[in-house]
């Protein structure tokens, strides 16, 4: 055969070899119950036991081109699959931006979540009107693990690990029936969470 | 005499180079070969390439034509993806980044019209302009943005403002701003944070109001904040592997002429009483 024909064959081949490949991929992919368009990512944060519930805390960070953080309750473990979803819903999620938070100087620990899990809203609280962005740092180093962080191999997994107990202890969850109720009570001293009525 | 920063900027450039890979000449291949076949092989090739790519952005380097070709391409491939999987004003998006040259475009309505905060939104203002009608006050409801200093001290956008589960329900800012109901995949894709205005006229008893929202599309750059950075990395599944895209590669393609950011804006009409 002749050169030219072997290259006009070859020419011809690629496009037809990529469209076969493209075609295979579209009809498998929407078929496929995991294909999403971009996942969301999900970072435990705290487990915490209250009475004889266990909540589960959690970093949320979603979207494609913007992208949003949030702090999600769960009361039952979730289990997230390839997009980052779970059939579990949150009890409670509140977006992390630091204007959202409220500040609440009474409170004694840097973060206090504040859960109405009869009508699954959650109140985030700082304790200082400063230290929205640097609590998100800090989450953020706490909780986000290397194989996320490309190459940070500045930190070992011990770090990671210290760097999350750290912060997971300045958490307080409350459990609160009524929206609109006042806190009025300080975080309590003996132990992490409480339960008000 | 280099400066120091020239210095520094060098040094950075050779770290890249040290990483330097060749570049796949059809990332949805390898991307369709990863997702079918499940090949490391593949997946291997497209993550060093971006990681290579992360490295020459960061350092503010030149790209090669194959190299803005392979993010070109990138992004061309969402928009397959997007089509077919009810994402298409994301896949729309994505596709316009690369291929639109800056140009302003129209998104189909339905994405807002069908989401839970804009409705609740929606409601809220046409709340608002009832009152502000029906009132004595000389404020014009004419032309109104949930962003609106009055409209959010009011009741009506008070009441969207806590009490929300973010997950269904999505929520409105302090500052006007709606973040989409994080279920609706479809809306938060396409459209994360924006705002919603409305312009409304009076017949008789009736208005008659077009909603509108505009936003812009574009990526958070680098920051020297590491800790930010790795909260804007776009994780894209390929089966049993996940590409790491970080938003700042994908913003700095707009500063080596791959890509643009545009305008996109949606608007709908309707008569309520």
């Amino acid at each position: 055969m002749k050169k030219s024909t072997k290259l006009l064959i070859f020419l011809l081949a690629v496009p037809l070899v990529l469209a076969l490949l493209l075609a295979v991929f579209l009809m498998i992919a929407p078929a496929r119950e995991d294909f999403c368009f971009v996942a969301d990512q999900n970072y435990e944060v705290k487990v915490e036991r209250i009475d004889q519930s266990t909540y589960y805390l959690y970093l949320q960070i979603s979207g494609f081109h913007e992208k949003e953080t949030f702090l999600a309750v769960y009361d039952e473990k979730p289990v997230f699959d390839r997009c980052g979803l779970s059939k579990q819903h949150s009890i409670g999620a509140t977006n992390i931006a630091s204007t959202e938070a409220e500040v609440d100087t009474k409170i004694k620990s840097p973060i206090k979540i504040i859960l109405f899990p009869n009508k699954k809203v959650a109140e985030i609280h700082f304790k200082d009107t400063d230290d929205g962005d640097d609590i998100l740092s800090q989450l953020t180093k706490a909780v986000i693990n290397r194989d996320n962080a490309q190459e940070d191999r500045s930190r070992s997994e011990e770090e990671y690990l210290r760097a999350r107990q750290e912060f997971a202890s300045g958490v307080k969850i409350v459990i609160r029936d009524d929206l609109g109720e006042d806190d009025k009570t300080e975080d309590n001293q003996a132990g992490d969470g409480q339960v008000e009525k | 005499m280099a400066t120091a920063d020239q210095v520094k900027m060098l040094e950075a450039a050779n770290k890249c180079l040290a990483k330097r890979v060749d570049i796949p000449g059809a990332p949805l291949w390898h991307m369709g070969k990863v997702y079918v076949f499940e090949s490391d092989e593949s997946f291997k090739l497209l993550d060093n390439t971006v990681k290579y790519l992360e490295c020459k952005a960061r350092a503010k380097m030149p790209f090669e034509e194959d190299e803005k070709e392979f993010m070109k391409e990138l992004f061309e491939a969402s928009w397959w993806g997007g089509l077919y999987k009810g994402y298409k004003e994301a896949g729309k998006l994505s596709n316009h980044y690369v291929n639109g040259h800056g140009a302003d475009i129209q998104i189909d309505a339905d994405v807002y019209k069908t989401s839970v905060i804009v409705k609740d939104t929606m409601d809220a203002l046409k709340a608002y302009i009832r009152k502000l009608a029906e009132g004595k006050q000389s404020r014009s409801f004419a032309h109104l943005r949930s962003n609106d200093t009055l409209f959010l001290q009011s009741e009506f956008a008070r009441k969207l403002r806590s009490g929300r589960n973010v997950n269904m329900q999505g929520s409105l800012l302090e500052d006007g701003v709606l973040i989409a109901e994080q279920s609706n995949t479809r809306l938060k894709f396409a459209d994360h944070r924006f705002h919603l205005s409305v312009s409304t006229s009076k017949a008789s008893d009736k208005f008659y109001s077009t909603w509108k929202v505009e936003s812009l599309y574009d990526f958070q750059p680098f920051s020297n904040n590491e800790e930010e950075n790795k909260r804007h990395i776009t994780h894209l599944p390929l089966g049993h592997k996940e590409l790491n895209l970080p938003d700042g590669l994908s913003q700095y393609m707009t500063e080596i002429g791959v890509a643009k950011a545009f305008n996109h804006v949606a608007s709908w009409d309707e008569w309520w009483k």
